[in-house]
């Protein structure tokens, strides 16, 4: 069958976050733009990410509040979960964000042909539609932006129903009594508090000797105790060896035991799509691990070519992937744009949540900086104790001469709302003072920010801090 | 298979090779150091791009090597293809130093298709925190009009760089302030390499014949020294403040100017033209200085005029009112008459020095440099000591046709002791 002829100005292959937003910004710097997706809009973190996972989560966590009211004074009898309501309510708040993208990209005059697009070479496409029509696309620039997917391990196959993988979990129609984690990274325990909260009794392994890999153990252990007391059991340092699909359950041996689970969700990563895209036709050269290698205008090592989100590296995460979409689009469009960006903030949804933005502490060790920390728990902020979620800290990072912030750790109610202050601050070059003198509204969270930098330079309010030795003694002779 | 030298940062082509740190027959990881190569910015540690075998080493320790040089082989199980090195260079001393600005790539046009030799360069720093020295806005403000944060002297607490810090750099630099384009990948990317002409035409025209017809009559030589410029930073950030409540800039040329006027008087040859249909030399005892000041149609040369007649505040709001209309490009022809002599300041960008061209028909052009920190010997208290001094370097290009070598030294002579002694100013 003979494809059919086109010619476009930019191609943005994938209609993620990275991929529409890039798609939005070319269009409204004048290019003509042809988006391709194989699917819907707004890619995984619309469909399959975040969006549906945190929309599960605040129902879960509701659900969990109304048993906890009792000790308000507020008695709640009968409350149920639906599982298929649920799920369905959860459908609605993704269609509604995907019309949205939808939407967005019409009334920029954005083109969406839906299908898949494969390079035959470096300014060529050749896109199959769901009907088997064949498009041949010759391009000016293209944008890869086909995101990542869920690792498998071998022996776990995933069939949605009894084994899952992030995107099954999403759409189960009933509650599971036991459910097995395999991985204990932030989708992992995310959606493993998820079930938990909805009644099911849910393990995790974790081959690693730490949940959450590499956020400061501190801030971990806070959400280890969370899952504790719903009742998670936690297995570190632990391998999965092989499961037996049975009727209705999986038996699955890790460690050095033996057991039968109703459900079993594996979490152990993503791997970029850059396979099955035929970009080596167009020259394009991936790293070892399958990344997009790219500069710091997300350009290729093929000219015509740039990528961004997933594809083009760690993190990988929405917010990273639109910021590139950002600057790949500016530098197409003409614009003096650059990837200069100071600091990503990383949230997790557990309970508490955890965001993090900037150095850790591990890492300015290992960098061999001089820093100071400043801690200050939420059990000290009025707001917290108010809405009975005094649980975690702020931990700030600053350096210990210039007083600038490094980096900020917290683990507590609201932490990824929490971390906008510290990246904004971050990102200008902040000192702790600054943070410390600036006023925060009563009672609110961020006052634990304030108060943290406030720890970090020796004197917050809410808490008692010895006096530690003048300063400047010790260095006085140099 | 070999591996080619990746992309070293903007503006370095090549580096010496000072270690290898593999050697033939080692078996080598991914990401694993294969060399040290020191450039004149700084000593860079490159990165194995592949995991395999080292089979030869091309390049001796102590060569030079170009980017884009095969410096090793090695066999890594899929036959003899070239690397194209995939891996970021990462920077291993001055440790701190992490690349600050972004790092600028290299030229789209010059990677042939389909297989282009492109490495990518240094990735800016991500959550250090450390690389911060201005915010995002200031950063794009920098990026757009061209100027290298690095090069700007911060106002702001802790090092910050603020807005009008570079503000400050774009107008009160003077010449080659605006950098603009340099390494930003142009409007249209060309798709696939080749070239695009261009009218040459306007300014850019006008400058090439000005340039020739210098070049073809002057007898240019250029003569170089260097000056402590400690007193004259600390008079010019008094006089900063001072400015600053009247809304003026001021800069250090005002104090140049002043300084290259004393200087004149001394030696008037260097105020003069030659007028070669009379056959004769005309002294000229009015200092109306050329300022020479980039813009993004070129390099352009305003004249301030009678500097002997004016004071430093007053040199100051000229300078910089010439400065914004030749950016916005309402300069007029007036403002071009009667120059005699020529400052362009090479300084704001950085190198040494810079070997200017004259002026013609004048006979002399100052370049003033960059003022850097550097350790001194001087002797105190009948003791050698070393102290951290402002220092720079002047340059004049003179026309020998009609200044001689030792003429143009003692006019240097007098003009730096006024700029290590600025209060000598008063005294004229």
């Amino acid at each position: 069958m003979s494809a059919t002829q086109k010619q476009a100005d930019v191609v943005v292959l994938g209609a993620g976050p990275a991929g529409y937003v890039c798609a939005i910004r070319l269009a409204q710097l004048g290019k003509k733009v042809t988006v391709i997706d194989t699917a819907e809009l707004g890619g995984v973190c619309l469909n399959r990410g975040c969006i549906p996972s945190k929309a599960l989560i605040y129902a879960a966590t509701l659900f969990e509040k109304m048993q906890h009211a009792e000790t308000m004074g507020i008695t709640v009898t009968g409350a149920k979960i639906n599982m298929p309501k649920l799920i369905a309510w959860k459908e609605t708040v993704v269609k509604q964000l995907t019309g949205g993208v939808g939407a967005l990209l019409k009334a920029n005059g954005c083109e969406v042909i839906q299908g898949y697009a494969k390079f035959t070479g470096p300014t060529d496409l050749e896109i199959e539609t769901p009907k088997k029509e064949k498009i041949a696309l010759k391009f000016s620039q293209c944008v890869v932006a086909t995101g990542s997917r869920p690792t498998a391990i071998p022996g776990f196959e995933i069939d949605q129903e009894l084994i899952m993988d992030s995107t099954g979990a999403l759409e189960q129609e009933s509650i599971p009594e036991t459910l097995l984690c395999i991985g204990g990274g932030y989708i992992g325990l995310e959606l493993g508090t998820f079930f938990a909260k909805i009644g099911t009794k849910v393990t995790v392994v974790e081959a690693g000797p730490q949940l959450l890999g590499i956020v400061d153990p501190a801030l971990v252990k806070v959400v280890e105790k969370g899952l504790k007391k719903r009742g998670v059991e936690v297995l570190v340092n632990t391998k999965v060896k092989g499961c037996t699909k049975k009727k209705n359950a999986v038996e699955v041996s890790y460690g050095d035991q033996t057991k039968t689970f109703d459900k079993v969700l594996v979490t152990v990563g993503r791997k970029p799509n850059t396979d099955g895209i035929d970009l080596e036709k167009a020259g394009v050269k991936l790293d070892t691990k399958g990344f997009i290698h790219v500069d710091a205008f997300r350009r290729t090592n093929i000219p015509t070519i740039y990528a961004i989100g997933d594809v083009a590296g760690q993190p990988l995460l929405a917010h990273k992937g639109s910021k590139e979409g950002i600057i790949a689009a500016e530098v197409i469009g003409g614009k003096k744009s650059v990837w200069d960006v100071v600091a990503i903030p990383a949230v997790i949804f557990t309970d508490p949540e955890i965001a993090t933005v900037g150095l850790s502490e591990q890492e300015a060790k290992e960098k061999g900086l001089a820093y100071d920390v400043g801690m200050f728990p939420f059990a000290a902020n009025g707001r917290a104790l108010s809405i009975s979620e005094s649980d975690g800290f702020v931990k700030i990072i600053a350096d210990k001469n210039t007083k600038q912030l490094l980096g900020c750790h917290i683990v507590g109610p609201e932490a990824s709302n929490l971390i906008a202050e510290a990246t904004l601050a971050l990102e200008m070059g902040a000192s702790v003072e600054d943070l410390a003198l600036t006023v925060h509204a009563h009672p609110t969270l961020p006052e634990a920010l304030m108060e943290g930098a406030e720890a970090t330079l020796g004197h917050a309010i809410h808490i008692f801090q010895k006096k530690s030795k003048p300063q400047g003694q010790a260095e006085a002779t140099l | 298979m070999d591996f080619k030298l990746p992309e070293l940062g903007e503006g370095v082509h090549e580096g010496e090779l000072v270690t290898w740190r593999v050697k033939v027959g080692d078996i080598i990881k991914d990401d694993q150091p294969l060399c040290e190569i020191m450039t004149d910015k700084a000593t860079i540690e490159i990165p194995s791009p592949f995991a395999g075998k080292v089979t030869q080493i091309h390049v001796k320790e102590g060569t030079v090597v170009k980017v884009g040089q095969a410096i090793i082989s090695f066999d890594n199980g899929t036959g003899s293809a070239t690397v194209t090195p995939t891996t970021t260079t990462s920077v291993a001393t001055p440790a701190p130093a992490a690349p600050k600005q972004a790092p600028v790539a290299a030229n789209v046009s010059a990677a042939p298709v389909p297989a282009p030799v492109r490495a990518p360069l240094p990735t800016v720093q991500v959550g250090g925190g450390l690389s911060v020295q201005a915010a995002p806005s200031t950063r794009r403000f920098a990026r757009e009009a061209g100027v290298d944060l690095q090069r700007v002297s911060a106002s702001g607490p802790g090092g910050r760089v603020l807005r009008e810090d570079v503000e400050r750099f774009l107008t009160g630099g003077g010449a080659y302030a605006g950098m603009a384009n340099i390494g930003f990948p142009s409007a249209t990317a060309h798709p696939t390499g080749g070239e695009e002409r261009v009218p040459f035409k306007g300014l850019r025209k006008k400058i090439a014949e000005k340039m020739r017809i210098s070049k073809d009559k002057a007898a240019h030589f250029t003569y170089v020294e260097e000056a402590d410029a400690t007193d004259l930073v600390k008079l010019r950030s008094q006089a900063k403040e001072m400015g600053a409540a009247q809304g003026i800039k001021v800069t250090y040329l005002p104090f140049i100017m002043k300084a290259m006027v004393a200087a004149l008087k001394r030696y008037p040859i260097l105020n003069s033209t030659l007028d070669e249909t009379t056959g004769e030399l005309v002294y000229k005892y009015y200092y109306n200085i050329g300022l020479s000041i980039q813009t993004d149609d070129g390099l352009t040369a305003p004249v301030v005029k009678n500097v002997e007649q004016k004071t430093i505040l007053q040199l100051a709001a000229e300078i910089q009112d010439l400065v914004e209309r030749a950016r916005t490009k309402r300069l007029t022809m007036e403002d071009f008459k009667d120059g005699t002599i020529t400052l362009t300041n090479a300084g704001s960008i950085g190198g040494l020095f810079a070997t200017p061209i004259i002026n013609f028909p004048e006979v002399a052009i100052l370049g003033f440099n960059k003022i850097e920190k550097k350790p001194v010997v001087k002797t105190i208290g009948g003791q050698d000591r070393i102290v951290i001094r402002q220092w720079t370097l002047f340059s004049i290009s003179l026309d020998h046709r009609i200044v001689d070598g030792a003429v143009g030294a003692e006019f240097m002579k007098a003009f730096i002791q006024i700029i290590e002694t600025p209060s000598l100013l008063l005294m004229s």
